[in-house]
């Protein structure tokens, strides 16, 4: 009894003397994010304006879904996240007709010099740009050096050329592709969307807003393609995780290529990868002209919650992130070239394959909203369930994509769009 | 001698205390929940009544009903492996020495968090670099994806599981052993009865009560179990290894539908809480006499 | 001491049980004890240098350390798991006193009242209890998580206190009322000392299921997190600690748990044995 009265005691102390922490006379300003691994760059970020214009900004981690749904939650709310990271397209679209995020007009007419062009208006919508960029990437294929000399490959210039490159692969018991289920559910729509607007990249924009069908010629043909490329046994198997896996095994030189947003770089180097000797980076060819020039595009906006009651806070706090160079420097840390601070020549010293990217890209001129945000996320979550067992047990993929027709059908009605 | 004052007034005193904590932390976002599940609601927007349209969908959704049948495997599997393996070694150290040694064995994993038994066991267990896969190589095998599997992906789950939650019913078992009268089991060895004979016609109908409580615990727990599916492999590939739990969650996190998923909470609910009804209502209230 | 094959064959079998269990946790040694590097060059199941185990091991250490600023966290969770396995205990205490031991006219039913929050699975509280806690205005407070902590406790630590108040021999209680002694006097003169096993099991259980924490104390706070939420500062979908590292957070993080098992394993069937003195 005693050592319970004991330890009761010493808990009361412990409260009392841990205290929360005292800031000073900067303001502070509540930040959120659901990436807990870049807590410590946030609270860097957070410091650094601090020093520099007196806002400190504190932030906050979640995991992903509980993040979606407690920003959700306290948006309409005077707890409404000050600023916040969050997804572009169709996933914004929600909150700001909802009246929920900020205008940021004024923001970007101050420092829209600070971003390339045509990023401003990924993150417009009816008029409204509401989001200054985080993280911006495009998506390219990553392949492994050690295959490519081993193999005598070089970067393929036609469909039909990749293809025999991923024949010849399976022959030597090489992986070509490393598109796996892992501990990410999310990355089922990744082949499916490179085959997609190679085929047709119009189609591809059409389909995403709702004018274009799931069951027409060139999505069948699309999925027949990669049918094609699961039954050959073209794919690393399921259960391998992109963050530690696959890095992995592209250096031992088990799989050749991995489809990802140019951030992979990041956490190939993080795995101990060196970027020009260990993996580099290509576009592929178009599977029919019409799919040629387009690349795909993904931008991570940080937002501003309308009802915080700090937006001019929260303005003033994007603006410094948007032009001061301590917060590119941190960004470059994670290999992020958010702004124009980020120079190729910078890329090009710390890292040669996003320099090597940047060039190629230059012939991509027609830029695609990424599948998780280009249409609506009933949809999309659907469609990622439905494409996860058909990459896990290829079966019939006009099954596949019946199943998803019938329910953007149901969707697309409550975006007000005729389907 | 002068008439006492009822007893009946001070007793509720006592259950004041529990009652207000509980009643905070859980009674009124049960109500909460129960209210939503007649509602729409997306989060953003304000609620909208639904009527019975949520609990209907519970049973005619074909993912549902597939998320039902996968529960009833978990809790199936749960009764004969975290239960029913659990009573067969708690015997069986019963009879030998070194009890604390196996006892401590069997009970570390259920110390574990799910947060850290995910990361062992989806991290370096079974992943491709992973321990399991490394000892078939040894041996000149390979394994075939195993969490990725639908066949047999809730079997490997469930046995997650078992090696987590089998110790805390090894231990209320092994409580159960050391508590029951002993007199009835000497009387029967003294008549001559073998061991089987023992166990099966005399130790387990004293061990009724703990029996129930293990019972309805576990199908409460297994019912609800939601960290395993979902961080091994988030209810798939698709939704095929899908739990109610884990359908919930989806739901109401990732599909804000939260009149969908509070339906299916309180559906969940009323499973378990029939399951372990027996068990609430068996000891009766008062003392031993 | 006679030797029978019975006997063997029991200890075979525990033994052959006892390496499946273990083996997980033999895994993890494989891992903690190798640099990053060393586990991406060598097999998993192969050992570097014997000299290397426990450098390896402390830079692992150090590292998951300081990346995760666990300290921080850990001084939380000490405050919140033993508030809730003492406060837990101690009201079930109260309440299982009086629906076994005092006349409650429906004591099934004051139960099962307590008892039915706990069949629900804890997500859908997390919206509820936001705007609840935030509304009280202790949000992102120890005392707001607390009081969760310990309110969600509650319900299983009664659960297995009535269980075994049920079997406390009624006539001492009768005993002492005869002699005189008040309802008050009888609980803490009889009643606790002789449910101490009962307090210690449920102050255990209450306590690692608190430390093992993750969701509530990600929701309810932003400051005073528990330790579980530290973790997942090594691991998400941009990247993450190689296993060395993560593992060793992870066991870092655990090792409370564990040790207040250990310690605390002797008194739960030791204490839950009656002997009844007359």
């Amino acid at each position: 009894m005693k050592k319970i009265v004991l330890a009761v005691c010493v808990c009361v102390l412990s409260f009392a003397l841990v205290n929360g922490p005292v800031f000073g006379a900067v303001k502070e300003m509540k930040f959120s994010h659901d990436n807990s691994e870049f807590q410590e760059f946030w609270t860097n970020m957070g410091n650094a304006s601090a020093d520099e214009v007196g806002i400190q900004a504190v932030p906050t981690d979640y995991e992903t879904e509980v993040y979606k749904t407690k920003v959700k939650v306290d948006l309409p709310t005077g707890r409404a996240p000050t600023v916040f990271k969050w997804w572009f397209g169709y996933r914004a679209l929600e909150l700001l007709e909802a009246g929920l995020i900020a205008d940021l007009s004024d923001v970007w007419n101050e420092v829209g010099d600070n971003f390339a062009p045509g990023l401003k208006e990924a993150l417009t919508i009816d008029g409204v740009p509401y989001a200054i960029p985080f993280l911006i990437s495009y998506w390219v294929w990553y392949y492994s050096k050690p295959v490519y000399q081993k193999y005598n490959l070089k970067p393929p210039k036609t469909w039909d050329e990749f293809m025999s490159q991923l024949a010849l692969l399976k022959k030597n018991g090489v992986y070509g592709i490393g598109n796996t289920i892992g501990k990410s559910r999310w990355t089922s729509f990744i082949v499916f969307q490179e085959i997609m607007y190679r085929v047709d990249s119009d189609y591809y924009n059409k389909l995403m807003t709702g004018k274009a069908h799931y069951t027409d010629p060139q999505a069948q043909q699309a999925m027949k393609i990669w049918k094609d490329m699961l039954d050959k046994g073209y794919h690393a198997p399921m259960d391998l995780d992109y963050v530690e896996d696959i890095p992995r095994m592209m250096k031992e030189g088990k799989i050749a290529y991995a489809p990802f947003g140019d951030w992979y770089g990041g956490i190939m180097q993080q795995q101990g990868l060196v970027p020009d000797k260990d993996y580099g980076v290509i576009i592929l060819p178009e599977i029919t002209p019409k799919g040629k020039g387009a690349i795909i595009l993904e931008v991570s906006p940080l937002c501003a919650g309308k009802n915080s009651g700090q937006l001019d806070l929260a303005k003033a706090w994007l603006k410094w992130y948007s032009t001061s160079k301590s917060a590119s420097d941190l960004l470059w840390g994670l290999r992020f070239a958010t702004t124009t601070q980020i120079t190729p020549d910078i890329i090009k010293k710390d890292d040669p394959v996003l320099a090597a990217e940047m060039e190629m890209l230059k012939k991509y001129p027609t830029k695609l909203i990424r599948f998780w945000e280009a249409t609506p996320v009933e949809i999309v979550e659907h469609a990622v369930n439905e494409l996860n067992t058909f990459r896990a047990t290829p079966g019939d993929p006009m099954a596949v994509l019946k199943s998803i027709e019938a329910k953007a059908k149901e969707t697309w009605p409550k975006y007000k769009v005729k389907y | 001698m002068a008439a006492r004052r009822p007893n009946r007034e001070n007793a509720f005193l006592y259950i004041v205390p529990a009652l207000i904590f509980v009643l905070i932390a859980e009674l009124t976002p049960v109500v909460y929940t129960i209210y939503l599940g007649f509602m729409e609601w997306d989060v953003i927007n304000p609620p909208k009544w639904a009527g019975l349209k949520n609990y209907l969908r519970v049973f005619s959704t074909p993912d549902l009903l597939n998320a039902l049948k996968n529960t009833a495997v978990w809790v199936g599997g749960t009764i004969v492996f975290s239960v029913g393996l659990a009573l067969v070694i708690a015997v069986l150290i019963n009879q030998v020495r070194l009890k604390s040694v196996f006892k401590a064995i069997f009970f570390i994993p259920a110390t574990l968090s799910p947060t850290v038994a995910s990361i062992f066991w989806s991290r370096v267990l079974v992943s491709q670099k992973g321990a399991l896969v490394s000892i078939f190589e040894l041996f000149g095998g390979s394994l075939q994806p195993l969490i990725t599997n639908a066949k047999f992906n809730t079997f490997i789950m469930i046995g997650i599981w078992t090696w987590q939650y089998l110790g805390i019913n090894l231990i209320l078992f092994l409580v159960g052993l050391e508590t029951i009268p002993q007199e009835p089991i000497e009387a029967a060895r003294i008549d001559g009865a073998n061991s089987w004979r023992l166990f099966y016609h005399i130790i387990l109908p004293l061990l009724q009560p703990i029996m129930l409580l293990v019972v309805a615990n576990a199908v409460i727990n297994s019912i609800r179990m939601f960290d395993i599916p979902w961080v091994m492999i988030q209810g798939g590939p698709g939704r095929s290894s899908e739990t109610l739990a884990v359908s919930l969650y989806r739901e109401s996190f990732l599909l804000f539908q939260m009149g969908l998923g509070s339906a299916i909470a309180v559906v969940i609910s009323a499973f378990s809480f029939l399951a372990s009804y027996r068990y609430l209502v068996s000891i009766g209230g008062g003392r031993k006499r | 001491m006679r030797f029978s094959i019975v006997k063997a064959v029991i200890y075979c079998i525990l033994f052959a049980l006892s390496v499946v269990w273990l083996f997980p946790l033999a895994s993890m040694f494989m891992v903690i004890v190798k640099s990053n590097e060393e586990f991406s060059s060598l097999p998993y199941w192969g050992f570097p240098r014997l000299k290397s185990f426990v450098p390896n091991l402390s830079h692992n250490i150090g590292i998951a350390w300081k990346k995760t600023h666990i300290g921080v966290f850990f001084i939380n969770s000490v405050i919140f798991a033993t508030l809730a396995g003492v406060g837990s205990a101690f009201l079930a205490s109260l309440a299982g006193y009086a629906l076994t031991q005092l006349k409650v006219k429906t004591p099934q039913a004051w139960f099962i009242g307590i008892f039915i929050g706990n069949v629900f699975p804890f997500q859908m509280f997390l919206i509820p209890l936001y705007l609840f806690l935030n509304y009280i205005k202790l949000y992102d407070t120890r005392i707001g998580l607390s009081l969760v902590y310990v309110g969600i406790c509650v319900p299983f630590a009664l659960f297995v206190y009535r269980n075994y108040a049920y079997t406390l021999p009624g006539e001492l209680f009768d005993a002492a009322k005869v002699d005189g002694a008040s309802k008050w006097g009888s609980y803490i003169r009889l009643f606790i000392p002789m449910s101490k096993p009962a307090f210690l099991v449920i102050f255990c259980f209450q306590f690692i299921w608190t430390w093992n924490d993750l969701i509530f104390g990600l929701v309810l706070s932003e400051r005073y997190r528990p330790v579980m939420t530290s973790l997942s500062k090594l691991q998400g979908q941009r990247g993450g600690v190689p296993p060395p590292i993560l593992i060793t957070g992870a066991i870092i993080a655990s090792i409370p748990t564990v040790i207040i098992l250990l310690t605390m394993q002797k008194y739960f069937v030791r204490g839950f044995t009656l002997t009844i003195e007359k």
